[in-house]
C-alpha cells in the first residue's frame, strides 16, 4: 500500500474540492432562490479563467488580472441575467434552463473563437513557484495558498448567507418567494445580484485556479457536472450540503481516478444518479426535492 | 343506525402525521348508499388529509380505507380509480390546454381502459365521445364544451371538475371544497348538482359553507385539530354543543 | 347540434386535414426521389445526417414535447444503438436487419431497467439523473477497451447490407435512410393519435390530475421512455453505418443538449418540427462553420433567441402562418 501516493492524490482532492467549492456554491444559491438551473455556470467558470489568463499577459500581474476578471464576470452575468433571463421568469423552468444551455453554448463558441482550440497555459505566480515538503512529499506552494483562499472565499459566502441582512433575504425567498415578496423584499433585484455573485465566485475560482488545471475549451463542461452531482448529492438548494459535495466529488474522482482510472467517473455517476432516486434529499437529508 | 347494508366506503381509525404534527387522528367514517356525508371542520382541521389518504395520493400511517368491501389503504390513485374511488382537487386542476369536451373524453377513455391502446386514434372513438356528451348534458354544459380549460371562469372549471369525475362512473366520489371561490349562486347551483349526484353515486363533501352542508347532508362529521368531534345527522349536529363551541354560533339553523 | 352553430371550422378542419395529408405525402415524395434531381454527393450526405438527426430528434420530441420529461441525456439510447449495430456490424453480419434487431435488443434492455429507475422521478432530478446515465455509458465506451475500442472508439464498420445486396454509401444509403425516417414518422404520428399519446399529454399538462382520473403515470413515463430510446437507437444504427463508426463521444451530454436544441428549435409536440428542424440546423451548421469555426456561438445564439421570442419553435410559427393562411381563405 504506497501511502504516499494515496497521501498525495488525496491531497489533490482536498485542493480541487476547494477550487470546486465556489462554482457549487454559487450554483446552488441560484438554484435555491431562483429556481434556476444554470447551465451556463461552468463557462462562466471556464471564461473567467481565460479572461484572468489574457489579463495577466497584458498587465504582467497575476492577483490584480483574477480580481478583475472576477468582478467583470460579475458585471457580465447581471447583464446576461437582465436582458436574457429576467424576461422569461414566469415561464416554466425548463426555458430558464434551455436559455442557459443556449447561453453557455454563446459563450463557449465565443472563448473558441477568441481564444483558439489550444489549452491557455496560466504561469504560477513567480513568489509561489517553491514547492513544500508534507509528509515527506514535494507539494507545489502555490496549490495549498489558492486553496486556503478559496476556502477563506467559500467561508465569507457562508458568513454573508448566515448573519448578514443580505443573507436573511436570500434564505428567506429561498424559503418561500411569495411570502419574501409579501413582506417587501425585492426579489427581482436579489435574484440578478445572487446570479451575478455566483458567476463571480466561478470566475474566482476559475482564475485562481488557472495555473494547477488546465485551461482549455473543456474545462466548463467538466466543472458543470462536478458542480451538479456535488449540488445533488448535498441535496438542492441545500449550501452546507453542497459544500459536502464538492469535497465528496473532488475526493472520488481523485482517488477513484487514482486507482480505478477510466472508470471511476462512471462509478460516481452511477452512485449520484442513485441517490438522486433513494434519497433525493441529498446527503443531509434537507435538500429540495426537484 | 342504518340495516345492516355494505358500506361503499369505511375510513378506520385513520392516523397521518407529518414530522412532529398529528395531522389526523383516529378518523373514522361511514359512508351509506347514495348519501351525502359531509366532512366539515375549521382550516387545518385535517380535511384534505384524509381525503389525500383515502384518495391514494398519501399513505396513512395507520388505519384502513375500504371499499365496497374491499380493502383498498394504500392503493395508488389508478387503481383506487379504476375500482370505483374518485376524487375532485381543491384547486382546480383540469387540464389546461384541452378543451372541455377533450377533458371529459379524456377521462372516459381512461376509464375505458384504453390507456395504452397504440393502435386506434384517440378523436374517432365513439364511446368516449358519446359518453362526454351524455355527461356534459346532464350536468347542462354542452354550450361551453368547446371552450378551452384555461379560458373558462373559475365556476365553470370546478364544473369540469365534476364532470371529469363523474365520466369515471365512481361508486364514491369524494369532493374537495367544490363550492370554493364561488358565488352564492355559483355555490347553490352545486349545492343542487351534489345532491343529484348522490342519486348516482356516494358522496364525501368537504366544504367550508356549514349553511348549504346543513342542509343537503344526510350525515355529517365534524373533524377539529385531526379528531372527530362529532357525527351524525344535520339536526344533531346543529344542536350539538362541542360542535358549536368550534364554530362559536355559526350553525344556528332556523 | 352546438357544431352546426359555430362558424365553420369543424368542415373546413376536416379538409384541412386532407390538406395537411396532401402536403405529407408530397413531401415524403420529394423526400424519397430527391437524389432524382442531380444534387451532389456532399449535399446528399449531409442531407442523411440530416434525417438521422431527425429520427432522433422524433424520438425526444415524444419525450419532452409529448410527455413533458426534459431530458439531457438522450445521446444515451443512441450512441447505445450506435455501439451495439457497429460492434455486431463489424464482428458478426452487416446484413441491416439482422443488425438493427440485435442493437434494438440491447437498447430495449437497458432502457428497461433505467426507465423503471428514472420513471418514479420528474423534472430537474429527471434532467439529471438521464444526465448521469449517458455519462456513465461514456465513461463505459472509454473504459472497456476490448469491446468499445476506448477513446478511438468503433473503427471500419462495414456498410449494411439489404438481403445481400450491400447498400452504397450515397444515394443508395440516403435512400434507406429516408425510407426508416417516413416509417418511424408515420409510427411515431399513429402513436401520438391514438389514446396512449393522449395519456402521455396528459401526464404532460398535470402528472397529478392524470393518477387522479386513473392514468398510471409510472408505467407510461416508463412506457415512453423505452419507445423513445428505442426509435434513437434505430437513429443510432443508422449513423454507425454512415459515419463507418463512432466514438465514445457520442454520449457526451453536449450531444444531448445539441438533440434537445434542435428538437426544441424545430417546435415541441410536432413530431415534424424536430425532423425538419433537424435538417435545417444540419445545413445551417454546414453553412456556418465555413465562416465561424466557433459554431456554437452561431448556434447559441440562435437556440437563445428562439427561446425567448420562439418558443413554440419552427413548427410554432409554420402552423401560425398555415392557420392564418387557411382562415383567410375560408
Amino acid at each position: 500500500m504506497d501511502w504516499n501516493f494515496l497521501f498525495v492524490i488525496a491531497l489533490n482532492g482536498v485542493i480541487y474540492g476547494s477550487f470546486l467549492l465556489l462554482p457549487t456554491l454559487g450554483l446552488s444559491l441560484v438554484f435555491g432562490l431562483a429556481r434556476i438551473v444554470n447551465f451556463a455556470h461552468g463557462q462562466l467558470y471556464a471564461l473567467g479563467a481565460y479572461l484572468a489568463a489574457s489579463l495577466m499577459r497584458t498587465i504582467g500581474a497575476f492577483w490584480p488580472a483574477v480580481i478583475v476578471a472576477a468582478l467583470f464576470m460579475v458585471l457580465f452575468a447581471v447583464a446576461v441575467e437582465r436582458v436574457t433571463i429576467a424576461p422569461i421568469r414566469n415561464r416554466s423552468d425548463i426555458y430558464t434552463l434551455l436559455v442557459t444551455f443556449g447561453l453557455g453554448l454563446m459563450i463557449v463558441g465565443g472563448i473558441e473563437q477568441y481564444w483558439g482550440t489550444a489549452a491557455v497555459l496560466v504561469p504560477t505566480p513567480v513568489a509561489l513557484q517553491d514547492t513544500v515538503t508534507i509528509l515527506g512529499n514535494e507539494y507545489p506552494a502555490y496549490r495549498l495558498v489558492a486553496a486556503a483562499l478559496s476556502l477563506t472565499v467559500a467561508a465569507a459566502v457562508f458568513a454573508v448567507v448566515q448573519w448578514t441582512p443580505v443573507g436573511l433575504r436570500i434564505r428567506a425567498v429561498a424559503d418561500d418567494v411569495e411570502m419574501a415578496g409579501a413582506i417587501g423584499i425585492n426579489t427581482r433585484w436579489l435574484m440578478t445580484v445572487v446570479f451575478g455573485a455566483a458567476a463571480g465566485l466561478a470566475a474566482l475560482a476559475g482564475g485562481l485556479g488557472s495555473p494547477i488545471f488546465t485551461v482549455n475549451l473543456g474545462m466548463g463542461s467538466s466543472i458543470l457536472l462536478d458542480s451538479f452531482l456535488a449540488v445533488i448529492l448535498g441535496g438542492l438548494g441545500n449550501l452546507p450540503g453542497s459544500a459536502i459535495g464538492a469535497f465528496i466529488v473532488a475526493l472520488a474522482k481523485n482517488i477513484g481516478g487514482g486507482y480505478l482510472s477510466d472508470w471511476s467517473i462512471a462509478v460516481i455517476f452511477g452512485a449520484v444518479g442513485l441517490m438522486l432516486i433513494v434519497r433525493p434529499r441529498g446527503v443531509l437529508g434537507r435538500g429540495r426535492v426537484a | 343506525m342504518e340495516p345492516l347494508v355494505e358500506h361503499p366506503l369505511l375510513i378506520r381509525d385513520l392516523t397521518k402525521s407529518f414530522g412532529g404534527l398529528r395531522a389526523v387522528e383516529g378518523v373514522n367514517i361511514e359512508l351509506c348508499p347514495h348519501h351525502v356525508h359531509s366532512l366539515i371542520g375549521p382550516n387545518g382541521a385535517g380535511k384534505t388529509t384524509v381525503l389525500n389518504c383515502v384518495s391514494g395520493f398519501l399513505r396513512p400511517d395507520t388505519g384502513q380505507v375500504v371499499l365496497g368491501g374491499s380493502e383498498v389503504t394504500r392503493w395508488p390513485p389508478h387503481r383506487l380509480v379504476a375500482a370505483g374511488l374518485v376524487r375532485t382537487f381543491q384547486i382546480t386542476t383540469i387540464f389546461a390546454e384541452l378543451t372541455v369536451r377533450e377533458n371529459v373524453e379524456l377521462a372516459v377513455r381512461s376509464r375505458l381502459g384504453r390507456n395504452l391502446d397504440v393502435i386506434h386514434q384517440a378523436s374517432r372513438i365513439r364511446q368516449a365521445q358519446d359518453e362526454a356528451e351524455e355527461v356534459l348534458g346532464w350536468l347542462g354544459f354542452l354550450e361551453k364544451a368547446s371552450g378551452r380549460g384555461d379560458q373558462l371562469s373559475h365556476g365553470d372549471k370546478r364544473i369540469v371538475e365534476v364532470a371529469i369525475a363523474l365520466a369515471l362512473n365512481p361508486k364514491v366520489l369524494l369532493l374537495d371544497e367544490p363550492m370554493a371561490g364561488m358565488s352564492r349562486s355559483e355555490a347553490e347551483r352545486i349545492a343542487v348538482l351534489v345532491r343529484r349526484i348522490a342519486d348516482k353515486t356516494s358522496v364525501v363533501l368537504v366544504e367550508h359553507d356549514t349553511e348549504t352542508v346543513l342542509s343537503i347532508s344526510d350525515r355529517i362529521t365534524v373533524l377539529v385539530q385531526g379528531r372527530v368531534i362529532a357525527h351524525g345527522a344535520p339536526d344533531e349536529i346543529s344542536r350539538d354543543a362541542a360542535v358549536r363551541k368550534a364554530y362559536l354560533g355559526a350553525l344556528d339553523v332556523e | 347540434m352546438v357544431d352546426e352553430i359555430a362558424p365553420a371550422p369543424k368542415s373546413a378542419a376536416l379538409s384541412r386535414e386532407t390538406a395537411s395529408w396532401l402536403l405529407f405525402v408530397l413531401g415524403a415524395a420529394a423526400l424519397l426521389t430527391f437524389p432524382l434531381f442531380g444534387a451532389g454527393e456532399f449535399t446528399i450526405t449531409l442531407l442523411t445526417e440530416g434525417l438521422i438527426l431527425g429520427i432522433w430528434a422524433m424520438s425526444l420530441d415524444l419525450l419532452v414535447g409529448f410527455t413533458g420529461l426534459v431530458t439531457f441525456g438522450h445521446a444515451a439510447g443512441f450512441g447505445l444503438g450506435a455501439y451495439a449495430a457497429g460492434y455486431f456490424a463489424q464482428h458478426v453480419s452487416s446484413e441491416f436487419l439482422l443488425v438493427l434487431a440485435v442493437s434494438e435488443t440491447v437498447v430495449a434492455s437497458v432502457a428497461l431497467v433505467a426507465g423503471f429507475v428514472v420513471s418514479r422521478i420528474s423534472g430537474v432530478a429527471f434532467a439529471i439523473v438521464t444526465l448521469a446515465i449517458s455519462q456513465v455509458l461514456l465513461q463505459i465506451g472509454v473504459a472497456w477497451l476490448s469491446v468499445t475500442g476506448g477513446m478511438d472508439g468503433l473503427i471500419g464498420v462495414p456498410l449494411p447490407k439489404l438481403f445481400g445486396v450491400t447498400v452504397e454509401s450515397g444515394k443508395s444509403l440516403y435512400l434507406m435512410v429516408a425510407v426508416i425516417l417516413v416509417l418511424v414518422y408515420l409510427a411515431l404520428l399513429r402513436l401520438t393519435n391514438s389514446p396512449f399519446g393522449r395519456t402521455l399529454q396528459a401526464i404532460r399538462l398535470s402528472e397529478q390530475r392524470a393518477a387522479a382520473i386513473g392514468i398510471n403515470v409510472h408505467l407510461h413515463k416508463w412506457l415512453v421512455f423505452v419507445i423513445s430510446w428505442l426509435v434513437a437507437g434505430i437513429a443510432g444504427t443508422l449513423l454507425v453505418f454512415m459515419k463507418a463508426g463512432t466514438t465514445p463521444m457520442v454520449f457526451n451530454w453536449y450531444e444531448s443538449g445539441y438533440v434537445l436544441a434542435v428538437t426544441i428549435f424545430g417546435g415541441l409536440g410536432t413530431l415534424l418540427g424536430p425532423m425538419i428542424g433537424a435538417i435545417v440546423v444540419t445545413f445551417l451548421h454546414d453553412q456556418v462553420i465555413s465562416l465561424f469555426t466557433a459554431w456554437q456561438f452561431v448556434f447559441g445564439l440562435a437556440f437563445v433567441l428562439a427561446v425567448i421570442f420562439f418558443p413554440t419553435g419552427l413548427a410554432g410559427v409554420a402552423i401560425r402562418i398555415w392557420s392564418r393562411w387557411w382562415n383567410t381563405r375560408s
